[in-house]
């Protein structure tokens, strides 16, 4: 997850909007360069903010079904681009999984050019353990973080290799496809599906899984996820030929903290690694090839991954009630009066309730009445003594600050080096909660809540993985020892800093996967090609 | 104490690889094995080589030669104690592994018979010590702590936060009174607290580290000024002068450095430029499904994950020449500058090392590292690519480098897949503190020489109290 407490939420209209009531200068968001915005999908640029009604539906396809059926899917729902304004009224957005490529009848030879995070699939046995989802039933660190029995839902890639002597079970649910669609309200929501459904029961598309997702606000106009915790904008800017920077007071700044080119997030795009960000590729002269640019791609291809980028979606079910009993008891063990349950679960996202970045003796000041983003710990937070070193914010992105603390007396000379170390693994967020809102965050009603993370990523490896393995997820992270991330992470126990003696509060299980798989978010180009797939032939 | 790195290799018999392989297998399973509840894996290792950091033994692949037994050891103090230690505990173990590799053809073959003969129990020691390879660049994450005091301090640190956890009182003191009575609680059980911490490296160590450098960096000279003379002579035969130079000995001979340096750099610069920008790279490396998968499986189990690498080095003499004369001055440099853990900003190294292998044609690099393969590397090419290519630069197929030291590395991905590409599994490896990273240890340390002294200023105990 990037660098806001939990999930990834609109906010961009949000701040928007703040800023141009109270800057002189006009504030506007980055943009994708027209040329690019065209052919790339609109979730790649926005959140549709506007559009806080949406349905995520998970799609099962007929063995043999080709493509075709995306195009009749474009005539009644078009997916949308990256040009997009706030004045739209629908939006939607749709990605793929490797066995759903498969299933469309994407030759085995252009699939074998997608990354190998994709074509194994995020419940391969090693990766699981990289990732910390190891089933409840087994004795690993991890345990309790996926829903007892395994997860529900998975690509269920093969394995092709069969080298895994034991690969995990497969999931009852298999997924190929994610369509989302967003829309204004719940009615609008509802009448754009009933027509995408019906279309798709006649293609024999089934839908296997669906979460209804909102941005829904609370009195005080504050959209906050199902914690309590208001969502917030901390995400990387992208920056470089393909896009219109952003204007504004703080655009600099945002971009010093928080810039990555825009091949970190979309394939076919320079990236940081000095090259075009590499991704699937197709034969030129191989049928539907010309609908491809080949820009980026080698001599002789087509480029299928060019203005597309890898979706990382986990379903990620959040006990409330659990959480925040559980905060009551190890805050009564702390025997602090100040210390209340608000107080530690601030510490373990790392923000106050209501956004705002904890610093020593406080909260960073806020910037045009938004909680202020564009700032490191190494120089003002080093020891974790305001936003603690393990809090998940910080395990997220911990910006300039590893290694975090090396006696009284630190080299801050490197910081700058630090903080581009830390942009290398940064990923675009594009959750939404589902689920209805608790109405006492202390009373467990038995209804299923939680997040829809979905996070966009050039490399899967070094983004997301490396985000969940490396940071949230290490027992070692910034000179901290046998804990991870404390709202993440299995039961144990998390070092608040403090003088003269850090707290080491117990913390339990309150988010468990559900789901989960990596995607493929095609570009409009890429798109058109998939929809001219023909099945392949049984036997063939 | 000081450690020693070192690596024992052997050329296998081709037909005896996957029998070797499974010898592997068999040795991780029975130190894995744990029959009896509370058993530890590779206890029975830890407890039989006191003396041993990390090891491991590997069957190194390689599509130009035969298999490679490569045995990497990090241990305390000199090799002689070592080997009789790893002989008494897994020694049937390493004697099979010989038997199944060829002979050495020069004069190690009396020696290798004798040990592999059926039967034999001649002690191992001496041919280990022969088929032994010395680093060309070490780095070591916690030098001159050895395994023992290591150990202590973590248990020390684990009794801390123990006392802590159950004496919230503590926290309304301030951090000088702290100290105090955490150094009271702990010492009845810690005694070596009332002791000064041993150092870490000796004036003699430092010295010696000092005194290669400057040797070699003498040498260097020398060569050059050498080089000056012949020039000299030369031109001065053509010529038909000599008288240019100065007098006084000492400044001829420095005006013969100057002379041999200014021939000899920009040469050497021209050709190399030459060579950079025509060498040719492999940016995608054929990948083994199955090998791939096999170092999948054994990585990211414990605190620490191990790479072997080896490659060949580019031809040609300037490359033999530079590929020494870099790495040789990369060891130096680091065995001076690199005390405290740190390479650039990163900290996740317990030992690592190069060496040359096959007289100059290939270059082996052991690594035993905190955290991922995939973050270990990241850390290079964000952190410290320049040394990394310094030392890879004349590996063949690495990516296309400047100067020795830019471009390389930054490439990340296609420096990852090389990279990956070089490596074998490391079919048995071991670590005697699977818990600790290289900051860890750093900080149960920095703790224990808190504890150790009698008492602290109250701004010394809050600095000190951060690490609690």
């Amino acid at each position: 997850m990037g660098d806001r407490p939990v999930m990834g939420s609109a906010g961009e209209a949000a701040s928007g909007a703040a800023a141009a009531g109270t800057a002189a200068r006009p504030s506007t968001r980055w943009k994708l360069q027209p040329g690019v915005a065209a052919l790339t999908q609109g979730l790649v640029a926005s959140h549709f903010a506007h559009l806080p009604a949406a349905e995520a539906l998970f799609l099962r396809l007929p063995a043999t079904g080709g493509g075709a059926w995306l195009a009749a899917l474009q005539s009644l729902l078009p997916i949308s681009n990256a040009a997009g304004s706030k004045a739209d009224t629908q939006a939607a957005a749709i990605a793929f999984t490797a066995t759903g490529l498969a299933a469309m009848g994407l030759p085995a030879a252009v699939l074998a050019t997608f990354s190998t995070p994709f074509c194994e699939g995020m419940h391969q046995a090693d990766r699981q353990r990289r990732l910390g989802d190891v089933p409840a039933s087994g004795n690993g660190p991890a345990e309790g973080t996926v829903i007892p029995g395994g997860a529900r839902w998975s690509a269920n890639v093969p394995d092709a290799t069969l080298l895994d002597a034991q690969p995990p079970p497969a999931t009852p649910i298999t997924v190929h496809a994610l369509l989302l669609v967003y829309a204004s309200d719940a009615a609008a929501l509802a009448g754009c599906l009933a027509p995408v459904e019906a279309l798709l029961g006649a293609w024999h598309i089934a839908i296997v899984h669906r979460r209804s997702l909102s941005l829904r606000a609370d009195a005080q106009g504050q959209q906050r996820e199902h914690f309590g915790f208001v969502d917030g904008v901390s995400q990387p800017v992208p920056t470089g030929d393909a896009t219109v920077p952003a204007s504004g007071p703080q655009a600099d700044a945002q971009r010093h903290w928080h810039g990555v080119p825009t091949g970190e997030l979309l394939l076919g795009h320079p990236n940081l690694h000095g090259e075009l960000a590499p991704g699937p590729i197709v034969a030129s002269g191989s049928p539907g090839a010309e609908r491809l640019a080949s820009n980026g791609a080698p001599e002789g291809f087509c480029n299928l991954g060019l203005h597309g980028s890898y979706l990382v979606v986990r379903e990620l079910r959040q006990d409330v009630a659990a959480f925040w009993h559980s905060l009551d008891v190890a805050a009564a063990a702390l025997g602090l009066p100040e210390r209340d349950a608000r107080w530690l679960a601030e510490r373990i996202v790392g923000r106050t309730l209501d956004g705002d970045l904890l610093a020593p003796g406080g909260v960073l000041p806020r910037q045009d009445g938004e909680p202020a983003n564009d700032q490191g710990y190494a120089r003002t937070d080093l020891h974790g003594l305001g936003c603690p070193l393990g809090a998940h914010t910080r395990r997220a992105n911990p910006r300039d600050s590893l290694p975090s603390r090396d006696g009284a007396s630190p080299d801050l000379s490197l910081t700058e080096d630090l903080l581009k170390s830390a942009n290398a693994h940064r990923i675009l967020r594009r959750g939404r909660k589902y689920g209805p809102d608790i109405a006492d965050v202390r009373q467990d009603d038995g209804q299923d809540r939680g997040l829809l993370f979905m996070a966009l990523n050039s490399d899967l490896v070094r983004h997301f993985e490396f985000i969940q393995q490396t940071w949230l997820l290490n027992p070692s992270f910034a000179t901290l020892f046998n804990e991870t991330d404390p709202l993440l992470g299995p039961a144990g126990r998390m070092t608040i800093p403090a003088r003269p003696l850090r707290l080491r509060p117990a913390v339990q299980v309150y988010v468990q996967l559900v789901g989960g798989e990596y995607f493929f978010l095609p570009s409009l180009l890429a798109l058109d090609y998939l929809a001219q797939l023909v099945p392949v032939a049984p036997g063939a | 104490m000081a450690q020693t790195i070192l690596t024992a290799v052997a050329a296998v018999q081709p037909a005896s690889a996957d029998a070797l392989r499974h010898l592997l297998a068999a040795l991780t399973g029975r130190q894995e094995a744990t029959p009896q509840p509370g058993d530890q894996a590779y206890d029975a290792l830890r407890s039989a080589v006191p003396l041993l950091h990390f090891m491991s033994i590997t069957v190194a692949s390689d599509d130009l030669y035969d298999p490679l037994l490569v045995i990497e050891v990090n241990f305390d103090g000199p090799p002689a104690p070592f080997w009789a230690q790893l002989d008494a505990a897994i020694g049937a173990d390493l004697r099979q592994m010989l038997r199944l590799c060829k002979t050495p053809r020069d004069d190690r073959a009396a020696l290798f018979e004798a040990v592999v003969r059926p039967g034999s129990s001649s002690a191992l020691a001496p041919l280990l010590a022969c088929l032994s390879v010395q680093p060309v660049v070490q780095h070591q994450g916690n030098r001159g702590l050895d395994r023992r005091r290591i150990l202590d301090e973590g248990k020390l640190f684990a009794a801390l936060q123990a006392e802590i956890d159950r004496s919230p009182a503590l926290a309304a003191l301030p951090a000088a009174q702290v100290h105090q009575r955490l150094r009271a609680a702990l010492l009845p059980q810690f005694g070596w607290l009332a002791n000064a911490a041993p150092v870490r490296i000796p004036r003699a160590e430092r010295l010696a580290d000092l005194a290669r450098a400057a040797l070699w960096a003498l040498a260097l000279l020398a060569g050059l000024a050498l080089l000056g003379w012949v020039l000299a002579k030369v031109c001065g035969g053509l010529l038909g002068s000599g008288t240019l130079l100065p007098q006084h000995r000492l400044w001829r001979w420095l005006a013969y450095t100057v002379l041999g340096a200014s021939a000899a750099l920009p040469l050497l610069a021209w050709r190399l430029h030459t060579l950079e920008r025509s060498d040719a790279s492999q940016d995608a490396p054929p990948q083994d499904a199955a090998a791939l998968r096999a170092m999948a499986r054994g990585e990211d189990f414990i605190t620490q994950n191990h790479m072997i690498s080896v490659v060949h080095i580019k031809p040609g003499v300037l490359r033999m020449l530079l590929a020494r004369t870099a790495l040789r001055a990369l060891g130096l440099v680091l065995r001076i500058t690199a005390t405290n853990g740190y390479l650039t900003s990163m900290r996740t190294i317990h030992f690592a090392h190069w060496a040359v292998l096959d007289n100059g044609g290939r270059l082996m690099f052991h690594s035993n590292f905190d955290g991922s393969w995939e973050s270990y590397l990241d850390d290079f090419i964000e952190k410290a690519h320049v040394g990394l290519t310094l030392a890879w630069t004349h590996g063949v197929g690495f990516p296309p480098t400047r100067w020795l030291t830019q471009g390389g590395a930054t490439e990340g991905r296609k420096f990852k897949a090389w990279a990956r590409h070089s490596m074998s599994h490391s079919g048995f490896w071991f670590s005697a503190y699977k818990h600790y990273t290289v900051n860890q240890i750093e900080r149960q340390a920095r703790l224990a020489n808190g504890l150790r002294q009698a008492s602290m200023t109250e701004q010394e105990a809050t600095a000190w109290a951060i690490d609690l």
